[in-house]
């Protein structure tokens, strides 16, 4: 049992982003959650089952996806060495 | 300003963190000391991070190549991997968020988080649950240090205590006798020079330290931080204040065969791409562009104001007048070792301003829609297949990826 396993489609925020990297080849390509709930019903999907619906869309490849939530990618700063 | 009378706050350090995130993903390395280098195939660098095998033969952070070798035989060198860290980075702070909010990522290795009622009471079984989360569901290899305090400093510096691996705890009401304990050094914030200057006046240790009054401390510091620090050893509720971005850049190191300022110019080029990239992903706009050239002997800079842009053209044509200055003034030929490209004087692109005497605006607008265009092409195949002008990345690869204190890269910075 891991994270994406108790997070379902519908507790993202709706600007949060999911990152699909291939594990055969390495592209990565990003769901948004309005891209994900075509159908409300897919809103209860949790994350690992989206993990495995989800192939890579690199032509030619349809490999298996690794999931990760994108962050902003700020850090909070050390000022003067304050954490 | 609050004192807290119990533990209020979790400082996280991941041990080693670039070393054993490679011990994780590559089963030869386990149980070896391990190095992580910028680049492969030189010794004319340095080990940017060692294992705690490494730790444990003597080897430092930021230790030269050859030292280490020489203090450590069996060392293993391995290129850095940005991509793979940023990923494991990802993963573990999704699997410590499945336990416990994160309040700050302080960088990619370091995070902390408040503690709430609950958690303040059971600190250790806390420890132990994020360490068994992530031993499970990222690996055994990469391990942690936590720190537990009543303020973020103080249990950062909890945190460092028992390396590798460790949980400290210091509750307010030992304290202050675990933190005079600890040498000068171990106070983020303290550094060698900082040292010296306190020892000019007398104070070696950390009861000098702690003894001294806030606005001596902010007298000796000359500014806010070192009063801070007092509040923050004594363990009053404070952190470091929030910031804003106020600029965006990109810089690298030559390798010797584009050391010139012809070749130095594509490297600039493309940074300077990444950059702009970076700029329209955070929503910004910039109205400056700085140049700075490490060359033999010295440095060169140079800056260009620009009306409020985004788009690659426009950015790219200040380069090339930075650039054509840079070649007027500098001695032929010349050697750079290093290039820096900074967009400066950042706006929110929900506050952009047309320029009142330019009127550039309607070309702006084509040359936003044409870079939009191309940066989502280049999105949809994980590459660039689309760019303004020539694309050839240095050799070393890990152009705009690079991993600082205040930025952890995406995986687009890669692309």
């Amino acid at each position: 049992m891991n994270w994406k396993t108790t997070l379902q489609v519908r507790d993202l925020e709706p600007h949060q982003r999911l990152e699909m990297t291939c594990r055969t080849c390495g592209h990565v390509h990003y769901l948004t959650k309005p891209q994900i709930m075509t159908e409300v019903e897919r809103g209860y999907l949790y994350l690992d089952e989206l993990e495995r619906q989800t192939c890579c869309r690199a032509r030619g490849c349809h490999g298996a996806v690794r999931l990760a939530i994108v962050r902003t990618g700020e850090t909070s700063a050390f000022v003067g060495g304050m954490a | 300003m609050r004192l807290p009378q119990t533990i209020e706050r979790l400082y996280l350090d991941f041990d080693g963190f670039f070393a054993s995130v490679e011990q994780q993903a590559t089963p030869r390395l386990r149980g070896r000391p391990v190095g992580v280098v910028p680049f492969a195939g030189t010794s004319r660098t340095c080990v940017i991070a060692c294992s705690k095998e490494a730790k444990a033969a003597g080897c430092k952070n930021v230790m030269a190549v050859d030292e280490a070798k020489a203090i450590c035989p069996d060392l293993v060198l391995v290129p850095q991997r940005p991509d793979l860290y940023r990923r494991a980075h990802n993963a573990l702070i999704a699997e410590i968020e499945s336990v416990i909010p994160v309040d700050a990522i302080k960088s990619i290795d370091e995070l902390t988080c408040r503690l709430d009622e609950h958690q303040r009471h059971a600190p250790e079984a806390l420890a132990a649950q994020i360490k068994r989360t992530l031993a499970l569901n990222v690996g055994p290899y990469v391990t942690c240090s936590i720190g537990f305090a009543a303020n973020r400093q103080l249990a950062k510096m909890a945190g460092k205590v028992n390396k590798p691996d460790g949980v400290t705890i210091w509750h307010p009401a030992q304290m202050p006798g675990p933190l005079l304990a600890q040498p000068l050094d171990k106070v983020p914030g303290v550094g060698p020079r900082m040292q010296r200057k306190l020892a000019g006046m007398g104070i070696h240790d950390m009861p000098a330290l702690y003894h001294l009054q806030p606005k001596h401390m902010r007298r000796i510091w000359n500014n806010v931080t070192g009063e801070r620090l007092w509040y923050a050893l004594h363990g009053y509720d404070i952190q470091a204040p929030s910031t804003e971005r106020g600029m965006i850049g990109h810089g690298r190191v030559l390798p010797p065969e584009a050391r010139s300022l012809a070749a130095a110019h594509e490297i600039a080029r493309l940074l300077l791409i990444k950059a702009a990239r970076r700029l329209r992903r955070a929503n910004y706009y910039c109205s400056g562009l700085w140049v700075w050239l490490a060359i033999k002997d010295g440095s060169w800079q140079g800056s260009r104001s620009l009306p409020m842009v985004q788009d690659d053209a426009a950015v790219l044509s200040a380069l090339r007048i930075v650039w054509g200055q840079a070649a007027d003034q500098l001695p032929k030929p010349v050697t750079v070792y290093r290039v820096g490209v900074t967009l400066t004087h950042l706006t929110p692109d929900s506050e952009r301003q047309g320029d009142l005497f330019l009127r550039d605006d309607v070309l702006r607008r084509r040359w936003e829609a044409a870079t939009r265009a191309s940066d989502a092409l280049n999105a949809r195949y994980g590459r660039t297949v689309v760019s303004l002008g020539p694309w050839n990345p240095p050799a070393g690869g890990h152009v705009g990826g690079k991993i600082s204190y205040t930025r952890i890269p995406s995986a687009e910075d890669f692309l």
